[in-house]
C-alpha cells in the first residue's frame, strides 16, 4: 500500500514543478529576443571620451573623422595606447592585425560597431 | 661580429601591445599601475633609436621581460587582494539584450 503512495508521490511531484516553470522561461526568451548591442551613438561618445582623456590630445581638434596621425598628432606608440584604451571601454580584446588598421577614431567605432561582444 | 637585423617596426608595437596588454591584467592596483608605467617609459626611451644592435637586444630583453609578466601577472590574479578607494569604479554597463 505505502508502496503505492510513494510511486503516486514520485509521478505528481515533477508535474507540479513542470506547472511552477513555464512563465519564468517565457520571460527569458522574451530578454534575449530584444535587439543586440550598443547604438551607434553611445559608442562614438565612448571612444571620444577615451580619447579625450589623453594628454596629447586637443580636445579641440577631436571629431569622429579625425585620424591619429594627421589630425591628433599622435606617434605610433600614442595609437597602440589609444587601441589599448577603447579595449579596456569596451571589454574586449582586439588582435593585433585588425589593430594595425585601426588609424581614425571612424574606423575604432566601426570596429566596436561590427564586435557583437563589447559592451 | 655579423651584422644583427633590426626588429621591424611593426614588432616592436606588436610587443608593445601584448606588454600593456598584459600589464593590464594584474589585479592589485600598484603592480598594474607600475607595470604600465614602466613598459610606456622603456618603449618611449627606444622610440627614436635607429641603432640595430640596440634594437634587437630591446627586443630580446623585452620578449623574455613579457614572458615572465604573463606568469606574475596570473599569479597576481589568484592573490590579488580587494579593489582599492583610489580605483576607478567602473559602472555597471547594460545592454539592450543582457
Amino acid at each position: 500500500m505505502s508502496f503505492f503512495r510513494l510511486a503516486a508521490r514520485n509521478m505528481t511531484r515533477p508535474g507540479l514543478a513542470m506547472m511552477a516553470r513555464p512563465s519564468s522561461r517565457v520571460m527569458q526568451l522574451a530578454r534575449y529576443s530584444a535587439a543586440a548591442g550598443l547604438s551607434k551613438e553611445q559608442i562614438t561618445t565612448r571612444v571620444l571620451d577615451v580619447l579625450k582623456g589623453f594628454e596629447k590630445v586637443d580636445p579641440a581638434k577631436l571629431s569622429a573623422s579625425s585620424s591619429f596621425t594627421d589630425d591628433l598628432g599622435l606617434d605610433s606608440l600614442d595609437a597602440v595606447e589609444v587601441v589599448m584604451a577603447v579595449e579596456e571601454e569596451f571589454a574586449i580584446e582586439i588582435p593585433d592585425k585588425e589593430a594595425d588598421e585601426i588609424q581614425t577614431v571612424q574606423q575604432a567605432i566601426d570596429y566596436i560597431a561590427k564586435t557583437p561582444e563589447a559592451h | 661580429m655579423a651584422a644583427v637585423t633590426a626588429p621591424t617596426r611593426d614588432s616592436l608595437l606588436h610587443l608593445y601591445s601584448s606588454m600593456l596588454r598584459t600589464s593590464r591584467q594584474f589585479s592589485s592596483y600598484n603592480f598594474r599601475q607600475y607595470f604600465l608605467r614602466k613598459t610606456k617609459e622603456q618603449f618611449r626611451d627606444i622610440q627614436h633609436e635607429n641603432d640595430p644592435a640596440k634594437l634587437s637586444a630591446f627586443y630580446g630583453d623585452r620578449v623574455k621581460e613579457l614572458a615572465v609578466l604573463k606568469r606574475s601577472a596570473i599569479v597576481n590574479q589568484l592573490y590579488g587582494g580587494w579593489k582599492l578607494v583610489v580605483e576607478k569604479q567602473k559602472p555597471i554597463r547594460e545592454r539592450s539584450d543582457s
